[in-house]
């Protein structure tokens, strides 16, 4: 399907679907402009193509366009720039922030790099093993962490280096993410956790309120309050050498 | 476009800076036919021109965009695709020369993608003693011996070797394609986005056991990425690619110090930094999309995209591959200065 039809699908009220191989030209207009939108250079040939003419950066603007054109009230992106390159990148979040700002749409951003979470997110929930185990805003999950996996994973994350600085190992969450048919007593992190106890093996932890707004799933959210003493619990030589390792 | 000769190969003879491997000038156009007889009406020039020296020891990063032609410059490199133009020496001597056997076992590769390259239907101790069988190296109880010692290696456990790829994770799958790599002791292992697929908390493991294997066996690496925190973590050199050529290349904290190139300046700049606290500098946003490598640009193939590209300069001579400080080159007729900064482009 060329792009017009791809974009016409979603663009024109639906009882005028059947019709849109032979569209008229208001709905190509109509198209041009949804294109215009999203920066899509030279729009008025665009909407000819099919996708495999154009590039990754292009195709993914395509798709916010043709999700824009239903003016929706909740976007769902999923990992929308994980193929990308960062300076694509950097345009198609600039891209969705305009149409978030200008439209008042609410954006779910779902991704596993957490600098497009902090470059473009409010809140975030951070999820393991099937459920939230943290949510707050954007300040207090990525400022200030309370649940030990989030700890872990910022830390875990390399940093560019300043200059002259020495190459040390990265931290690490020792183990793996558990297989999604696994049953746990308690709480699904407590193999990979350097605070779990007996408690955390038989008990499921409640999602707790550690601050206004902020939630962590955890028993020991009182250990975690010292962000720097928690990321050393987990590069501990006894934690890293206890069973979790390799199961 | 020039072309430079390749360099002679007078410093062979001192085999202490002896580079492993010598890149000169390396090409692949792949032809484009709009059917199997038609003629060739174009090529994608997905490498083109590029020049690097790899010394033993070190690991050099490349990074770039999907489609700059990193993963055709690795495959060059491994001779597993023949070249257009140009030569790929290893210890000196051209790969096209030497005999394949030898250089498979000597040069090794891990992909991107741990759980397509292996065979489902092998067992562990078959996928990593495969390569050991086909040199004749080991059979029998001595096979077993060995898959058991390379599985402790990559942090697994020799019970391991009789369970079947579905039954690990993609970051033991992808110590699994190390141990693999490794088995027949090379010298050289090309890493083609090794943790691209990995959780970032697995990423950190990877990352940190190739550190350590490469420091206890004095392995060479050349690390293809896109990622510019993994490149910055692990690289003793980075190259930038863009559109088949190197257009950057450096001391890793040189580079990320003072980038001279305007691409890798954008590129560095526009890296999310997953942290509330770091203050939002301004990012340069390039303009447009990257040029299709079947019709690149004339002059430097990025001065669609330059914000300081001057007009009957830049869009008609090709800069070359110079030095600016020390092994520090650049292709670009105006290197920003060290310490300099580029002018915020806004669309």
């Amino acid at each position: 399907m060329t792009i017009i039809g791809s974009v016409a699908i979603l663009a024109i009220p639906p009882i005028q679907i059947s019709g849109f191989l032979r569209l008229d030209p208001a709905h190509t207009r109509q198209v041009v402009r949804i294109l215009k939108d999203v920066r899509i250079p030279n729009p008025e040939a665009v909407v000819k193509m099919y996708p495999h003419e154009l590039s990754g950066g292009m195709r993914q603007r395509v798709m916010i366009a043709m999700m824009m054109a239903c003016e929706p009230k909740l976007l769902i992106a999923d990992e929308p720039t994980t193929a990308l390159d960062v300076t694509i990148q950097a345009q198609i979040l600039g891209l969705m922030k305009d149409l978030r700002d200008r439209e008042g749409t609410a954006i779910m951003m779902i991704t596993h790099d957490l600098g497009v979470i902090a470059e473009t997110c409010d809140a975030v929930s951070v999820m393991y093993a099937g459920s939230v185990v943290e949510t707050g805003s954007l300040e207090q999950v990525l400022g200030s962490p309370r649940m030990p996996y989030t700890i872990g994973l910022l830390h875990s994350i390399p940093r560019i280096k300043e200059e002259g600085e020495v190459r040390t190992d990265l931290p690490i969450i020792p183990g793996q993410v558990p297989d999604p048919n696994t049953v746990f007593d308690g709480c699904r992190f407590h193999p990979r956790c350097p605070f779990a106890d007996d408690l955390c093996r038989s008990t499921p932890p409640p999602m707790e309120e550690v601050s206004e707004g902020h939630f962590a799933s955890c028993h020991h959210t009182e250990l975690t309050v010292d962000l720097e003493a928690a990321q050393l619990a987990f590069s501990a030589k006894q934690f890293l050498q206890s069973e979790v390792s390799v199961q | 476009m020039t072309i430079q000769s390749p360099e002679p190969n007078d410093s062979r003879a001192a085999s202490g800076d002896e580079p492993l491997i010598t890149i000169s000038n390396a090409r692949k156009w792949f032809p484009i036919k709009t059917g199997m007889f038609s003629p060739v009406e174009a090529h994608v020039r997905a490498v083109d021109g590029v020049d690097m020296k790899i010394h033993r020891g070190e690991t050099v990063g490349i990074v770039g965009e999907s489609g700059c032609g990193k993963t055709t410059l690795g495959r060059l490199v491994m001779g597993l695709i023949p070249m257009t133009e140009g030569t790929i020496a290893f210890e000196g001597e051209d790969i096209r020369d030497i005999n394949q056997k030898e250089l498979r076992r000597r040069l090794q590769i891990v992909f991107q993608d741990p759980g397509g390259s292996m065979n489902p239907r092998m067992s562990v101790r078959s996928i990593i003693g495969e390569p050991l069988i086909i040199n004749g190296l080991a059979d029998g109880a001595k096979l077993t011996k060995k898959v058991a010692e390379l599985l402790s290696v990559v942090g697994l456990k020799p019970n391991h070797m009789n369970r079947f790829p579905h039954e690990f994770s993609g970051g033991q799958k992808q110590r699994i394609a190390l141990a693999r790599a490794l088995s027949l002791d090379p010298d050289f292992i090309l890493l083609d986005e090794p943790t691209s697929a990995l959780d970032v908390s697995v990423q950190a493991q990877v990352l940190n056991l190739l550190d350590s294997i490469q420091k206890e066996r004095g392995l060479t690496f050349i690390f293809i990425t896109h990622s510019l925190n993994v490149v910055n973590h692990i690289s003793d050199r980075v190259g930038v690619m863009y559109l088949g050529k190197i257009v950057e290349i450096s001391e890793t904290d040189e580079l990320f110090a003072n980038p001279a190139h305007p691409y890798t300046h954008a590129l560095l700049s526009a890296i999310p930094q997953p942290s509330v606290d770091a203050e939002k500098t301004e990012r340069i946003v390039l303009s447009g999309d990257v040029p299709s490598p079947a019709n690149p640009p004339n002059g430097c193939s990025f001065h669609t995209r330059c914000p300081i590209a001057v007009k009957g300069k830049c869009d008609v001579d090709e800069p070359e591959l110079q030095s600016v400080n020390g092994g520090h080159k650049v292709a670009c007729h105006f290197p920003v200065e060290a310490g300099g900064s580029l002018p915020i482009h806004t669309e």
